[in-house]
């Protein structure tokens, strides 16, 4: 009963720690993570988080894109278009006035059969430019398990 | 004999830059917060048609403008005249190669074409149906390219100048979604993000 009891804790610990996805951490960014939540930031106040949620109702990605694309034009966030080379398929940007300054905010969604794994980024936009080679070689390296 | 020589290198180099860069298609890209969209686009196409230029596209949205070529200042200045630039790419690609090709190939057909038309005068009736199609076949092939070098012209000799409108209103409101991680997705939740103090 004991050993049975301590087996189903060890389970329960190990599999907290587990994350259903892996992605590399933006170069020159600190990590953070809590429970399957990771977070990056960088010196300046570029900010990225990554979540994964269960992919209930089952649907694919671009149903994702869409779905959350479509809310956030309807909450009034406005699309915002960057360089050739900058974006990515499953990868929407948008521009919000924050105080007195331009943001970017990026947001991103992938999908298998069980989880959904969304990626937002932001900060101001001249900040959000330097550092978009490495969130887009970051969101690129994500891999759902 | 040297500096002729040299002189010569000289001119056939400036020749060929000068070549190059006529052979340039320029576009801009740009976008601009305005406090009023249609005043902006107005501007925009009047400006550009004061100066030779027309509009493609004209929208609460923005605009899409060809304009004779001007300097760089003169179109920062035209775009920070009506508003805040909120990002500006430019680009410039060459149509040198494509340029020379089809003039080329245009050159081949038209060879062709006196080829065909000498040979009218030494055939038969239905050779001369035969020659019929095949000159209408080049001459089709001809207008397609002249058509295109047309194009290629006139994008050399104008800039594409595309600026999207955008207000100062950019602060999202509330919506909520049937999906209830979707509502936690925003901009203002990610920003509050801190690192804990352990």
């Amino acid at each position: 009963m004991n050993r049975n009891l301590f087996l189903l804790l060890f389970m329960i610990v190990f599999l907290s720690g587990c994350r259903n996805y892996s992605i590399e951490k933006p170069e020159g960014f600190a990590v953070m993570k809590k429970g399957a939540e990771t977070l990056f930031f960088s010196p300046d106040g570029i900010k990225m988080k990554i979540r994964v949620f269960p992919n209930k109702p089952e649907q694919d990605t671009e149903f994702w894109k869409n779905a959350l694309g479509n809310h956030l034009e309807k909450k009034g966030y406005r699309p915002y278009r960057v360089s050739e080379g900058s974006d990515q398929d499953n990868t929407d940007y948008w521009i919000v006035v924050f105080g007195k300054e331009y943001f970017i905010y990026m947001t991103s969604v992938y999908s298998n059969s069980r989880y959904i794994v969304a990626v937002e980024a932001a900060g101001e936009k001249s900040l959000f430019e330097k550092y978009s080679s490495v969130i887009h070689d970051s969101v690129s390296s994500l891999k759902i398990r | 004999m040297k500096r002729i020589i040299l002189l010569s290198i000289f001119l056939i180099i400036s020749a060929g830059i000068y070549s190059v860069e006529n052979n340039v298609f320029r576009h801009i890209n740009a976008d601009i917060i305005v406090t009023d969209k249609k005043a902006a686009a107005d501007h925009f196409v009047n400006w550009a048609e004061s100066r030779g230029g027309y509009y493609v596209r004209y929208s609460d949205s923005g605009v899409v403008i060809w304009i004779p070529d001007f300097s760089d200042e003169v179109i920062s200045s035209l775009l920070s005249s009506q508003g805040d630039v909120i990002n500006y790419s430019f680009n410039a690609d060459s149509l040198e190669k494509e340029i020379t090709d089809i003039k080329t190939r245009i050159s081949v057909r038209k060879k062709l074409l006196s080829d065909y038309y000498s040979l009218f005068e030494n055939t038969d009736f239905r050779s001369t149906l035969s020659l019929e199609r095949e000159i209408s076949s080049v001459l089709y092939e001809v207008e397609q390219l002249q058509g295109r070098l047309n194009k290629l012209s006139h994008d050399i000799r104008y800039t594409l100048l595309e600026i999207n409108f955008y207000t100062d209103e950019l602060n999202p409101g509330t919506d909520i979604s049937s999906f209830d991680w979707i509502n936690s997705i925003d901009f203002f939740l990610l920003m509050d993000e801190e690192v804990p103090v352990e």
